[in-house]
């Protein structure tokens, strides 16, 4: 006599789209790190490097990484931003819930843009 | 008006077989899965095994996984289901027979979320009762639905890929009695449930508020139990630094 | 097979009552060691379906002795006025030990405990925790019994026979689901809790596990079941599928309306209307529904339960639950439409016959809640009573228990080995027999004949031809083909038993029935309409014997109150 076991395989993450867009959020701050971690390490490189070959492919890897990077902590913001209203010591109706969402992604949108205005806009132009 | 196909797993634990077996059960619009098995087994299948008691979605007995989702099978009705409707033992747990899973495991989680008021193990001779306004008594009304149905505990990856894992059920569990005035032993309860295998271990998944029939939210009462554990965390480091002060300035001679 | 002992006593049933009496042993004395052995886990039982709430003479406006009247008159003068005072004096203690645990009671705007009124109550005394009280509280006293550890649950083992020695009840055997594997439990003490047997009725509010098992364990050891004859009828219960609609409904304001929109209940009960007693409400809806006053629907005849009037406000506060089970199972939302109500089997009042120590007829067992008849229901039971009663004579069960243990601790618990060995012989032949009858097949023609003879109302030919099919189906159940052989959650064997058990209830209930040739409470006769003080006020005692089912009387203990008319 035996019971069937029945284990959650690797693919878990493919069953519903929650489980799904749980499995995105975690990959993007992974690519976050691994992409912010490769274009510190081409910074590092291509200081010591002086060979034009290899400086043009550490540049594509950059910017290539670059994107990556933008794109996971894009992702990472909406999911986790998502997520805020629910750890509130206090309890949220579902449309309360998302009220807060959507005030916290035009707080988060509206500060990257005086970010980018203020401190990059100026940096590129000069 | 056409009838109900259910497709139902079956596993026999003699001859550890899997196998699937379908029926037809006359329509009826206020049937429920329920219904429709207890049907199946007066007529046709009398040994198929599975567990229910109350029928009006109270007891939490009924739990399977009715077309890929874990639900009540007495609170789910066979009209608002895609044909045929599948029928599986939860997930996560060791199938005994057919329908019927192994939830000892889940159910020894709830002795770590520490859910009593005190530990003193005695009758209480109080003459009148200790006075709780209706505004407090809100404070854990949500997480105090819970009816122990363990359809999170088969929703939870986590729980899945780690059995030690303290679960979402025992940690609305433990929210409910922190957020009771009533309660003695809040700091007690904190160290048994963030520690090893505790609420930290939540990644934040979210499916079982997704299929929690009573709306308890469970995910919600995990993270502010990691929240008021840091808080919690801080106060112990912060008594223990004070103490310890205290002790070397009575050594001075 | 293994023999556990090394236990002290052997809780059966993990409702209200098992679990009350065992934290009450582990209480008495933490050396003791206690078993809470259940057919499911103890959260699945049906304490979990109540609804209305916990009666106690809780404010300064109400006393012991007032809550005892009501539940004297209530029970039409047959409940043990010992008894009740006993229960009285004590309600109050209960609710409040169970607050201090963390019971979710509502509260009064002033923090205090809230009441609200109930049926057969004079004044306010029903504490409630909203309309899932029986939730609240089998969950509070399922954690706080988390806290011991001297109580040791077995989960899902399904006992199949009380074992006895010498006079004395010694212990059981048992099936555990989970791997078949077959035990006998040896202790001092054993206490019965397992609840009604309400499923022997095909209309009833009552769960898939109320099957008489414990009634039928202690009768076939030798205890006496009392008082079997009285069965309560819940006015409302949704029409198609039985689920309670609680008596606070009612409680909180709500009205019963018949055809004709009129509420009909001023013709039968003028002064306390819809907060009358269970038996008389029932017989009054079924009176009118007879008369062509009801509404005729697919699911049957029906009245209608109006609670519109509260407004929203109130229904989501304090009636929450039934709000969701009309609207998710009886397409109705009370806020604005009239829900469709029929009264159904709804509690035991009969049961193991015990006294105010819980101790039954047979040394050594004892008995609490729905499965015991103390009695302080007598013939019928007053709304949020039954509650109380789990709670009050759970703990002075476990009490008992524990002090029994301890006064007889010289002598060790044995199992006589022929005994042992047939229990297991009797499973081998239910598992081998080859017959062409089906357990679901027996058990509606049983609910039907229940249904239909030992109804609300009865008669001596319905009662004589009740007890015929019920000896015929009991001879067919003997011919049940079991094609599953093994014991591992074996649901086929275990419904066959509870079956057996269903059976033998009903033929105790059906003995009582004839011989008590009068109408009093939930047992109402046509052939005979009247009370009759001087023949029948005593109770029937129902023993196993040789020749079939013996049935002696017993007095009723009258210390207060005269038997009066009972007038609402």
């Amino acid at each position: 006599m035996r019971y069937l076991e029945q284990k959650p395989g690797p693919f878990w993450w493919t069953r519903n789209i929650r489980y799904f867009i749980y499995f995105v959020r975690e990959i993007a701050g992974i690519m976050l790190g691994l992409s912010t971690l490769t274009i510190i390490w081409c910074l590092f490189q291509s200081r010591l490097m002086s060979d034009q070959n290899i400086s043009m492919i550490l540049e594509t890897i950059t910017f290539y990484s670059f994107w990556i990077a933008m794109g996971s902590s894009i992702i990472h913001s909406f999911t986790w931003l998502h997520a805020i209203p629910r750890i509130m010591p206090f309890t949220l109706s579902r449309t309360g819930q998302k009220l807060v969402y959507l005030i916290l992604l035009a707080v988060w949108i509206g500060l990257s843009w005086l970010a980018i205005v203020t401190i990059f806009a100026p940096i590129s132009h000069a | 008006m056409k009838n109900f196909t259910l497709k139902i797993q079956r596993y026999d634990p003699e001859t550890e077989k899997v196998y699937f077996e379908e029926h037809t059960v006359p329509y009826a619009k206020d049937l429920t899965v329920l219904d429709a098995l207890n049907h199946i087994k007066e007529k046709t299948s009398a040994e198929i095994a599975y567990r229910w008691a109350c029928r009006m979605g109270m007891c939490g007995s009924c739990g399977a996984i009715v077309n890929g989702k874990p639900a009540l099978m007495c609170s789910t009705f066979c009209r608002t289901l895609k044909q045929p409707i599948s029928l599986q033992p939860l997930r996560n747990f060791p199938v005994i027979k057919d329908l019927v899973v192994d939830t000892d495991d889940a159910m020894d989680k709830f002795r770590e979320a520490m859910p009593y008021t005190e530990i003193q193990k005695r009758h209480i001779n109080e003459k009148d009762e200790t006075l709780q306004t209706p505004k407090q008594l809100k404070q854990l009304k949500q997480a105090s639905q819970c009816i122990k149905c363990m359809l999170c505990y088969s929703a939870c990856p986590v729980y899945g890929l780690n059995k030690d894992f303290i679960g979402p059920a025992a940690g609305a569990l433990a929210q409910r009695y922190n957020k009771d005035t009533r309660d003695k032993i809040k700091d007690k309860r904190m160290d048994s449930v963030t520690g090893k295998n505790g609420v930290y271990k939540c990644s934040f998944i979210g499916e079982c508020s997704e299929v929690c029939p009573k709306s308890v939210d469970p995910a919600a009462s995990l993270q502010k139990l990691k929240v008021a554990g840091m808080f919690h965390a801080v106060k112990k480091t912060a008594r223990t630094v004070i103490k310890k002060h205290e002790k070397n300035l009575h050594e001075i001679p | 097979m293994e023999t556990i002992t090394g236990y002290d006593i052997l809780i059966i049933g993990g409702g209200a009552a098992g679990l009350r009496s065992a934290i009450a042993a582990a209480e008495t004395d933490p050396r003791l060691k206690i078993v809470l052995i259940s057919k499911v886990y103890p959260t699945r039982s049906h304490t979990v379906s109540a609804e209305g709430g916990v009666a106690a003479a809780m404010r300064e406006y109400d006393s012991v002795g007032n809550h005892a009247y009501d539940t004297v008159k209530g029970s039409d003068f047959l409940a043990d006025q010992d008894a009740v005072e006993f229960f009285t004096e004590r309600a109050r203690e209960e609710i409040i030990t169970l607050e201090h645990w963390g019971c979710p009671w509502s509260r009064e705007e002033d923090g205090k405990v809230a009441v609200r009124a109930f049926g057969g109550m004079n004044v306010k005394r029903t504490v409630y925790a909203a309309d899932k009280t029986g939730f609240y509280l089998l969950h509070s006293l399922f954690e706080r019994s988390l806290l011991y550890e001297n109580i040791r649950r077995f989960d899902e083992w399904y006992v199949t026979d009380l074992i006895t020695d010498d006079g004395r009840a010694t212990g059981f055997h048992a099936i555990h689901q989970k791997d078949g594997e077959q035990a006998v439990f040896l202790a001092k003490a054993i206490i019965i809790a397992t609840g009604g047997a309400g499923r022997a009725y095909k209309f009833t509010t009552n769960s898939a596990l109320n099957t008489g098992d414990g009634l039928a364990l202690a009768y076939n050891a030798g205890a006496a079941l009392k008082d079997m004859e009285f069965v309560q009828f819940h006015p409302t219960a949704l029409a198609k599928t039985g689920i309670l609609i609680t008596e606070a409904a009612r409680g909180e304001g709500g009205y019963l309306l018949n055809k004709k929109g009129e509420r009909f209940l001023k013709k039968y009960l003028p002064k306390k209307m819809e907060l009358g007693p269970r038996d008389m409400i029932s017989r009054a809806i079924m009176n009118e529904i007879k008369e062509g006053n009801g509404f005729e629907g697919h699911t049957g005849p029906y009245v209608h339960l109006d609670i519109r009037h509260l407004g929203k406000k109130i229904i989501d506060e304090k009636l929450p639950l039934i709000r969701e089970i009309s609207i998710n199972y009886a397409d109705t939302d009370p806020v604005s439409e009239p829900i469709a109500v029929r009264p159904a089997q709804h509690y035991t009042m009969g049961g193991i016959s015990t006294g105010i120590d819980c101790a039954s007829t047979l040394p050594g067992l004892f008995a609490a809640g729905e499965s015991a008849c103390v009695s302080i229901h007598g013939a019928n039971r007053l709304g949020s009573n039954s509650l109380a009663e789990c709670l009050v004579f759970g703990a002075a069960a476990g009490k008992s228990a524990a002090e029994y243990c301890m006064s007889h601790h010289a002598k060790k618990p044995s199992a006589p080995e022929n005994q042992v060995s047939q229990i297991e012989q009797e499973i081998r032949k239910i598992l081998a027999t080859e017959g062409d009858e089906s357990t679901a097949i027996i058990r509606n023609a049983m609910q039907k004949n229940m249904d239909e003879h030992a109804g609300i109302t009865r008669n001596r030919e319905g009662l004589t031809k009740g007890l015929s099919v019920i000896k015929d189906l009991q001879e067919r159940s003997k011919h049940v083909t079991i094609k599953d052989k093994s014991l591992v959650f074996n649901t086929a064997l275990t419904n066959l038993i509870e079956l057996k058990s269903m059976l033998q209830v009903c033929e105790v209930l059906f003995e009582c029935a004839i011989l008590r040739e009068e109408s009093r409470g939930a047992h109402f006769r046509t052939d005979f309409p009247a009370r009759d003080d001087e023949k029948f006020l005593k109770h029937h005692l129902a023993l196993k014997s040789d020749k079939g089912i013996e049935i002696k009387d017993r007095e009723v203990a009258l210390t207060k109150w005269e038997p009066e008319e009972r007038k609402y």
